[in-house]
């Protein structure tokens, strides 16, 4: 025992001499799967970079199963490069993909195909059972220019049509949009939590996308919605409901109620509260009605 | 109806560490890890775990009893211990790392990743290299061949920092 710990700070020191390496590299020993799973957490970009570490990492990060992109870190010049790089690492990678998460600005859906294109290959060949989509806001300097940008001629259907449907695709994540009409989730059956965050629905789209959204389970919403004040909302698989309430410049309540008189709710007013809706007989539709008081 | 006396009375499971200790658990709190529950699922009782030393054993267990128990009111509870449980040095996290793997604890697994991504975020190849003691054995060619190949992958800032 003693002369094998003896052996072993011998060997210890050779290396600390000739490679400047004081203690056992712990973390390149690990499991490829575990390091498969670290640098998946790890924003693309850096989970690339991790390949220059030693000829262990070279090739670590081709089986990355989360992506995670953020084109607001980069400067508008280089966003170019940037879409160079997501494109180049999608096609590189060998495995499934689970998770991907977008960050972008609001022009983006209106340039090239590279956004559908990305989407569609991660549906159809990486098997993607999550998508989160960011739109940048800071770049519009008020609200009502927002909307008009969205409903301009730039940026409208700013997300294409069926784009949410997928085969595996099972959560939707949206944030800082204008959802004018449902046409994104047609056909996105498969779909079973949604989030709608920071997002402008007009009531007949949320209505129109829970109506394509037929298995959703879990509806978060964070959400302003426009032109009327009341939206009633018949779903039959519907689990969980949560609202988060959104305070900002116009101080709007939002008051929940389930029409068929089983549940009635206070407006929230913490930032994250959560109800669980109690479901009754499976045959009957859960009736919820949200009022938007001024 | 048998069945269910049956998992009343709180069936048990021995787990082995590769040190040769070992530790009795209740069988629901073992089959949380999918390589416990598929040799539970094949009868046996008694699990050795070469992999697995005593060391990260006792905190895993510690993990899946807290886990176990899960209730909407100990939400608040839980995510106490998780932050305490991942908030230690980079070693005890990788001998972790790799008993969860080996165990198949997904949820552990990716809080544990998680963990360790938000530390080695934002750093410098080199600062990450000193960290962990990564022996670079590229040649100066061939890094810059990897530099250029994913150029766009290492522009930005960094922090240097190896804490």
């Amino acid at each position: 025992m003693q002369m094998q710990i003896h052996e072993k700070h011998e060997k210890l020191r050779d290396i600390a001499i000739n490679g400047e390496i004081e203690g056992p590299d712990l973390i390149s020993n690990l499991p490829d799967e575990a390091l498969h799973s670290i640098i998946s957490f790890l924003p693309t970009k850096e989970a690339v970079a991790t390949s220059i570490y030693s000829k262990r990492w070279r090739f670590l990060w081709k089986s990355l199963y989360r992506i995670s992109f953020d084109l607001e870190k980069i400067n508008d010049i280089h966003t170019r490069s940037l879409w160079n790089i997501v494109g180049k690492v999608l096609s590189s990678l060998s495995s499934n993909v689970k998770f991907f998460h977008l960050h972008h600005f609001p022009l983006d859906w209106a340039c090239p195909d590279y956004l559908p294109q990305w989407i569609q290959l991660l549906k159809n060949e990486k098997k993607l059972e999550g998508i989160s989509l960011s739109c940048d806001r800071t770049t519009v300097t008020s609200l009502s220019t927002w909307i008009s940008v969205s409903n301009s001629g730039i940026r409208k259907s700013v997300i294409p049509e069926n784009i949410f449907q997928g085969r595996f695709l099972r959560f939707v994540e949206l944030n800082g949009y204008v959802l004018t009409d449902a046409l994104p989730f047609k056909g996105c059956v498969n779909v079973k939590i949604l989030k709608l965050e920071a997002c402008f629905v007009s009531e007949e789209s949320l209505i129109e996308i829970l109506n394509n959204c037929e298995l959703l389970e879990k509806l978060y919403l964070c959400c302003r919605f426009y032109f009327s004040n009341y939206v009633i909302i018949r779903h039959q698989k519907l689990e969980l409901l949560v609202i988060f309430h959104m305070s900002d410049d116009r101080e709007e309540k939002l008051r929940l109620g389930v029409s068929s008189g089983r549940l009635l709710l206070d407006p929230p007013t913490r930032a994250e509260e959560e109800s669980e809706i109690s479901m009754g007989d499976e045959e009957t539709e859960e009736f919820l009605s949200y009022l938007l008081e001024r | 109806m048998a069945s269910t006396t049956e998992t009343k009375q709180k069936k048990m499971l021995i787990l082995k560490s590769a040190d040769n200790d070992e530790f009795e658990i209740e069988e629901s709190v073992g089959v949380q890890s999918e390589t416990i529950k598929n040799l539970v699922e094949d009868g046996f009782t008694f699990v050795p775990l070469p992999n697995v030393y005593t060391k990260a054993l006792i905190k895993i267990i510690d993990y899946l009893k807290k886990h176990a128990n899960k209730t909407d009111s100990n939400d608040e509870e839980i995510k106490t211990f998780d932050k305490d449980f991942v908030n230690t040095t980079f070693d005890d996290l990788f001998e972790l790392v790799s008993a969860a793997n080996y165990l198949h604890i997904s949820c552990l697994m990716n809080m544990l990743c998680q963990t360790i991504a938000d530390r080695i975020k934002d750093k410098s190849p080199e600062a990450v290299r000193k960290i962990f003691h990564i022996n670079c054995d590229y040649t100066p060619e061939e890094e810059a061949k990897i530099r250029k190949a994913n150029a766009q992958a290492f522009e930005g800032q960094f922090d240097e920092s190896l804490d």
